[in-house]
């Protein structure tokens, strides 16, 4: 019996031999590559909601959806008493399979003619984290809207521009007036001053795949010597240059 | 909570204002970001890009650029030049432009040849792929875009990695702290990864400690060891962790890189009275302790075990007694389930260090809160036990469970504005839990104008720690004198690095 066993299992072997042989052959002819090279895409994106409301007009759920990102600062008058104004969020989220460093740089808001810049500073933050959209949440009353990972600034990357000419502050100009007390109490803190702003920023903490969000505001306002700011329209650019990890 | 404030002030700016503009968004995905070749000269390889649409068909530009490496270790990008920068005539690319539809991908061929004649050595092209500008809006635009990197290794002989240190120094940082820093340049026409240690030994040639030193982008990367590109200067800073005090040290620092390759650089300093600023643990003059306090939070019935290790930093031999303390009455206390494995009485040499193991087995009917107790050290002189020469303690503290109360209550304010203009803030923990208070104090005057911002200190903290139903008196002083007026004064309580308590006060000054 003993014997027949190892017969039957050096057979076994010999036809797995055999059988390997054979399949070396094709092996030969056949050539399979997969190349998976570092990728990294970045998508810029700006999120705004509506409310549903329910009898009585009782707010019941905001949904978030996408629209243009843009970033803009509206008008100013010319006069030279006029606020700073700061300007909402872009989010910008990246996907990447590899760790890449993003380098955040801006220009000053410029004359279309480019014969006059505005003070202009931005600061970027890293976000808690990628909700798809769109997305609903539902409204509990007498209380801000619940709003999307990625517009939850978490980690300060820091400031942008040019150091020697940022927007005269801390105080700035905002519409709904509610909003006052809140911003009166930050506008110290949040407010760049010059040795906070660096002409760029580098940010180096993706170190995985995956998908990373995040913010960037801007800052801008008129000088005080207004005839040197000429009237017209103004355009500036925010850079993101994304680059694998060194 | 004042951080909290700040982010959500600025999440309810983000949706709260109007959109008045738009504009045509360029955002496409790039793959690879990076392209490696080993050639010789002569060679010729290609290679191709694959761009994925964004959604929209869109026009991007590929040029050529040149990078450098800056001395944080970050790499810059400039737009490269011919005379400058040969290598940038080894790419030829299908087309300069290309346009990526709505849908789908779109592949760029290029090739890559080095010259005959090309020298040995790493260079670095940069394809910078980036949507060509459209028609100007209003107000900011975002643009994306993607620096592809290609090393091309030209193979050939004598071809060695080499490096160097420029210097070694010690200087203070923003807080007046010891930071050392080492210039460090890649001499070769290779790249590779390199790191530095540096050794500090005092002048009886007794290692006091090894420092660890990082470029500014490895800090923000979390790593010891950063890619140094041919001919570039980084500089790796490390600070120490045990206090130097005044005297002659010998600093050595050695950067490992590449392979095989090592660099030394030796520097002799001598520190004077002063000169640094003596962090709070530094006051002992005898003892280092690792870790500072023990910190946990454990289930009833968890078992922990935790060693602390204790070296003798003076230049004498000292003798050193060991005990368990409660830390009051009121509070819950460790010490029916702490055992401390020591001897009661140690001995150490200048240098000698020694390991204390504690360990912690809860009950299983241990209610949820927070524990304590404290590890008392007395160093004394000589064996005789009697000359003492200080006293350390360490906070032991344990939460059980995972709902922790943390409050804290500001008891008063007062501004002292005779002679020095000092802040005194009385605080006591109301809360169920020990905190770290960090307490800040920020100055306005009635234009709004930001005056001053100060951390307050408390000498009454065990180890930095306030525990439950303790009370502390923080104190202040102002680098600026102040003059008459009406100012503001903005308190913010932190544990850690979370708000548990903001207040604001007038302050008047006739």
């Amino acid at each position: 019996m003993k014997r027949s066993i190892i017969l039957a299992s050096l057979f076994l072997l010999l036809l797995s031999l055999l059988s390997f042989a054979n399949n070396q052959n094709f092996m030969d002819e056949i050539e399979v590559i997969a190349n998976v090279g570092p990728y990294a895409a970045v998508i810029p994106q700006k999120l705004m909601f509506e409310t549903t409301k329910g009898y009585w007009l009782i707010p019941l759920e905001d949904e978030w959806f996408e629209v243009e990102p843009e970033m803009s600062f509206g008008h100013f008058s010319g006069n030279p008493d006029q606020k700073s104004r700061i300007q909402d969020s872009n989010c910008f989220l990246v996907e990447t399979n590899c760790p890449v460093n993003i380098i955040f740089e801006g220009t000053p808001l410029t004359h279309l003619d480019g014969s006059t810049t505005l003070p202009t500073t931005y600061w970027a933050f890293r976000s808690l984290g990628v909700n798809d959209i769109p997305i609903s949440f539902p409204r509990i009353p007498f209380l801000p809207p619940i709003s999307p990972l990625q517009l939850i600034p978490v980690q300060e990357i820091g400031y942008f521009g040019d150091s020697s000419d940022i927007p005269r502050g801390p105080d700035f100009d905002i519409r709904p007036e509610w909003l006052d007390l809140i911003v009166d109490l930050v506008t110290g803190m949040i407010w760049p001053t010059p040795e906070k702003v660096e002409s760029s920023q580098v940010y180096t903490g993706i170190n995985e795949k995956g998908v990373y969000a995040f913010q960037v505001f801007g800052f801008a306002g008129v000088r005080e010597n207004i005839s040197a700011v000429k009237a017209g329209d103004y355009v500036g650019e925010i850079r993101l240059t994304v680059s694998a990890d060194s | 909570m004042y951080r909290l404030l700040k982010y959500l002030s600025a999440i309810i700016l983000s949706f709260s204002l109007m959109i008045l503009f738009s504009f045509t968004v360029k955002a496409i995905g790039v793959q690879p970001l990076t392209l490696d070749f080993s050639m010789s000269p002569g060679e010729t390889e290609d290679f191709q890009l694959i761009f994925s649409s964004s959604g929209i068909a869109e026009n991007v530009a590929i040029s050529i650029y040149q990078c450098y490496q800056d001395y944080t270790g970050n790499l810059g990008y400039r737009l490269a030049d011919q005379g400058s920068f040969p290598e940038m005539g080894w790419i030829e690319l299908e087309e300069n432009s290309v346009q990526v539809p709505g849908e789908g991908e779109v592949y760029l061929k290029g090739s890559i040849r080095v010259p005959f004649g090309t020298q040995p050595g790493s260079y670095i092209i940069i394809l910078m792929v980036e949507p060509e500008p459209g028609k100007a809006g209003d107000g900011i635009s975002l643009l994306v875009r993607y620096a592809v990197r290609l090393i091309v290794r030209v193979d050939g002989p004598v071809l060695r990695e080499r490096g160097r240190i420029n210097f070694l120094r010690l200087d203070k940082d923003e807080n007046g702290e010891p930071l050392i820093i080492a210039g460090v340049e890649n001499t070769s026409r290779l790249d590779y990864l390199a790191g530095v240690e540096v050794t500090i030994r005092d002048e009886n040639r007794s290692l006091v400690e090894r420092v660890t030193l990082r470029t500014i982008s490895g800090v923000k990367n979390n790593r010891d060891l950063t890619r140094l590109y041919p001919g570039s200067e980084v500089l790796f800073l490390g600070k120490p962790e045990n206090y130097l005090f005044p005297g002659n040290y010998e600093l050595r620092a050695v950067m490992s890189y590449g392979e095989r390759g090592k660099a030394s650089f030796i520097d002799n300093i001598d520190i004077l009275p002063g000169q640094f600023k003596e962090p709070a643990r530094a006051l002992n003059e005898f003892l280092s302790i690792k870790p500072e306090m023990i910190d946990f939070r454990l289930e009833p019935g968890q078992r922990l075990t935790e060693t602390i290790e204790i070296t003798n930093i003076s230049r004498e031999r000292v003798y050193i007694k060991t005990e368990l303390l409660e830390i009051g009455e009121d509070n819950n206390s460790l010490l029916p389930w702490l055992r401390l494995y020591a001897d009661e009485r140690l001995v150490l040499m200048p240098r000698q260090s020694r390991k204390l193991l504690n360990i912690l087995q809860l009950p299983l009917n241990v209610e949820r809160g927070g524990y304590y107790a404290l590890v008392n050290l007395k160093v004394f002189q000589d064996e005789s036990m009697l000359n003492l020469l200080d006293e350390q303690f360490i906070p032991v503290c344990c939460l059980v469970g995972e709902d922790s109360s943390q409050e804290i209550k500001i008891k008063g304010f007062e501004f002292n504005n005779e002679g020095e203009q000092k802040f005194f803030l009385p605080v006591k923990n109301t809360g169920q839990v020990h905190l770290k208070p960090a307490v800040k104090l920020t100055l306005w005057n009635n234009k709004e104008e930001l005056m001053e911002e100060i951390e307050l200190d408390s000498a009454d903290l065990i180890g930095g720690i306030l525990f439950p139903g303790g009370e502390a008196l923080y104190k202040g002083n102002l680098k600026k004198k102040l003059e008459r007026g009406e100012y503001e004064a903005l308190i913010e309580v932190k544990d850690e690095n979370d708000s548990i308590q903001i207040a604001t006060y007038r302050v008047f000054i006739e």
